[in-house]
């Protein structure tokens, strides 16, 4: 790999440039990672609620599977099973707009509709959802309303990873493989998807972290399901027995993030 | 290789494809004015012409990729294709972009139509290898397209068109992209590969120079139309109309009036000169508007032998070419660029110049040719 410092100046990096850049650089990953890094080193503490590290323990981690205290469990399943409906209908349905808004006319406008979505605040979208699909059309809270606010929620990002494919796709080589004897489903499986992939399983990870982690518009889609960032919101938030462990817990779905973001990037930016 | 060759060279009176009265538009401009032709098995065929004067457009209508507003007949290897989409045509084309498929290797690409038909691996593989020594690629099979150059992605796209024994293998502008060395080298390689294969060939391209290396026979389109049809030899001799004389390299056209025609030359009247040259339109009368042609190998300095087809012309800053200088000139009859093979020749500012009425073309200005300088660069859209 070649060192940034060995590329010639050019506009706005100039030397100074270059280092107040790596500067904010690492500030900005200071700023980002120290708050993590204390939670992990506190879910080690005899004493978290102190916020002092020491003494060390790991009591924490070994009482989170016991008994009383494993009550995270059913949440975890509900966010992973809810994220895994969004990921897998949020990519569909991008991948059907997707391929189409390139050919539509006013394709600019459209986009926008479909992207603004993301700039609204997510408390007034959960109240707006509990209100309209609840109160006019009856839709029932629970799971699937639930879904349905993730999905909406995660449709726009969706969206947008298919569309960084889709226009950069060569629809020459549907004419290609059309004039090879290729019928509408081969021309599909073996031109278009893999060359769509990277969009696509950009926008599988992402749909399902961002309903992984959506808590805003849950609070008033939930109805009586807890989601895992519910669970962890009310744990945290309400001085129970539970609260030490949730540092723990913190750190464990952090470090599992961590390594299912890194091979998701592996997987992303491979080299064919 | 014999598997790669479906179809032996033929006879005229048995064409591989037919198509009469094929009409064609874009939002309102009409890209194909009424197209008929017949092609032979085995044939070299070049649509040759400019951009806009249809003949990509005409290659799209025969692979099935555009669906023609109206066609009384299109027919391929004797079964009418009219509203067959490509896929159920047996025809395969080269694109001029290749339109490699970027994410499979070359082996997968060459493949890539036997796959469709179910052939079984092996054999898949055993004809993928045969198509990809017929274009010297023997090596290759196991690469990856980004890994190859401009020329052997060209080879590539071409294997895999092969491979499926095509009735008719279709090229659109396949050399544009090479660079000039390459170009020439994929000439000859073409016509190798045309002999090889038995295949029926259809190329389209806009340089004369590639048409007459290759071809049987060019078909020159003009604006939607068929502007001339013949064997290499005739249209570079005898081109028939202004358009064909000028697009097929003939870099001296002047208009003017005819005075006698005889059958087999005329004498024509410009700005007050006499040319004589040959008749290559009928129904040349005298009194008509006309055009004649001639090159400017053709026109020699100082031989003042004979007094016909004789200017006296001033000459202008010679361009050099290298093998040859092209010297402009001015004369009565208008500027007339000569070509001279002695590229250091100093040259007196006023010279005698002539040339033998058999190397200069006479024929007609027809009425449709005035209007359709503008049509011709509309319709754009696949040049």
């Amino acid at each position: 790999m070649r060192k940034p410092n060995s590329l010639p100046p050019a506009g706005l990096f100039t030397r100074n440039g270059v280092r107040f850049a790596v500067a904010c650089g690492v500030f900005a990953m200071i700023l980002l990672y120290l708050p993590i890094v204390g939670l992990i080193l506190l879910s080690f503490s005899a004493q978290p609620l102190t916020g002092i590290p020491w003494p060390l323990t790991v009591e924490w981690y070994t009482s989170l599977v016991e008994g009383e205290n494993a009550r995270w469990l059913k949440p975890l399943a509900t966010s992973v099973g809810i994220g895994f409906l969004v990921s897998f209908s949020a990519t569909a349905a991008a991948l059907l707009i997707g391929r189409a808004v390139p050919l539509a006319r006013r394709s600019g406008g459209l986009l926008a509709t479909y992207l603004s979505v993301i700039v609204m605040p997510g408390i007034l979208i959960g109240i707006a959802i509990l209100i309209f699909y609840r109160g006019l059309i009856g839709i029932r809270t629970g799971f699937w309303s639930v879904f349905l606010a993730h999905f909406i929620w995660a449709l726009p990002f969706a969206l947008l990873c298919i569309l960084i494919v889709v226009v950069r796709f060569d629809r020459r080589l549907l004419d290609a493989a059309r004039d090879l004897g290729a019928g509408r489903l081969r021309r599909f499986l073996d031109v278009e998807l893999p060359l769509l992939m990277p969009g696509i399983s950009a926008s599988l990870f992402f749909s399902f972290l961002l309903s992984f982690n959506e808590l805003p518009r849950t609070l008033y889609a939930r109805g009586g399901i807890i989601t895992l960032p519910y669970y962890l919101w009310t744990a945290s938030s309400s001085h129970s027995t539970q609260v030490s462990l949730i540092y723990a817990l913190s750190a464990v779905i952090t470090v599992a993030s961590f390594l299912l973001t890194l091979a998701a990037m592996r997987l992303l930016t491979r080299k064919d | 290789m014999s598997e790669l060759a479906t179809t032996g060279p033929g006879t005229e009176s048995d064409p591989i494809l037919t198509l009469a009265n094929v009409r064609q538009s874009y939002s309102g401009v009409l890209a194909l004015r009424g197209i008929s032709l017949d092609v032979a098995k085995g044939e070299f065929l070049t649509l040759l012409g400019p951009s806009g004067s249809g003949k990509s457009t005409l290659l799209r209508v025969i692979a099935g990729l555009e669906e023609p507003d109206s066609a009384d007949v299109m027919r391929l290897n004797g079964h009418s294709i009219v509203g067959v989409p490509p896929e159920a045509r047996n025809v395969s084309t080269v694109f001029q972009h290749y339109a490699l498929f970027p994410h499979m290797s070359v082996g997968e690409n060459v493949e890539y139509s036997l796959r469709i038909r179910k052939v079984a691996p092996e054999e898949r593989r055993r004809r993928a290898e045969a198509a990809l020594a017929l274009v010297r690629l023997p090596d290759k099979y196991g690469r990856r397209i980004h890994q190859l150059s401009g020329g052997e992605r060209q080879r590539v796209a071409l294997a895999r068109s092969l491979v499926m024994g095509p009735d008719i293998l279709l090229l659109d502008e396949p050399l544009g992209a090479l660079d000039e060395r390459l170009r020439l080298d994929m000439q000859i390689e073409l016509i190798e590969l045309r002999r090889k294969t038995g295949a029926t060939f259809i190329l389209v391209t806009h340089s004369q120079e590639e048409a007459i290396t290759m071809s049987d026979r060019i078909v020159l389109m003009r604006a939607g139309t068929i502007e001339q049809m013949g064997n290499p030899r005739d249209l570079f001799a005898s081109p028939a109309t202004e358009f064909a004389a000028r697009f097929m390299g003939f870099e001296n056209v002047l208009r003017g009036r005819i005075l006698r025609v005889s059958a087999q030359d005329a004498e024509i009247d410009i700005e007050g000169t006499t040319i004589r040259g040959r008749v290559v339109a009928k129904n040349l009368r005298p009194g008509d508007t006309a055009f004649a042609a001639i090159r400017a190998e053709h026109i020699h300095v100082a031989k003042a032998a004979d007094r016909t087809n004789h200017l006296r012309g001033t000459a202008g800053a010679p361009v050099y070419k290298g093998r040859f200088t092209d010297v402009p000139f001015r004369s009565p009859a208008g500027d007339l660029m000569v070509r001279l093979d002695g590229a250091d020749d100093v040259l007196p500012p006023q010279a005698d110049l002539s040339f033998a009425p058999e190397t200069c073309v006479i024929g007609s200005i027809g009425p449709e040719s005035a209007g359709q300088e503008e049509t011709s660069s509309k319709g754009k859209k696949h040049d």
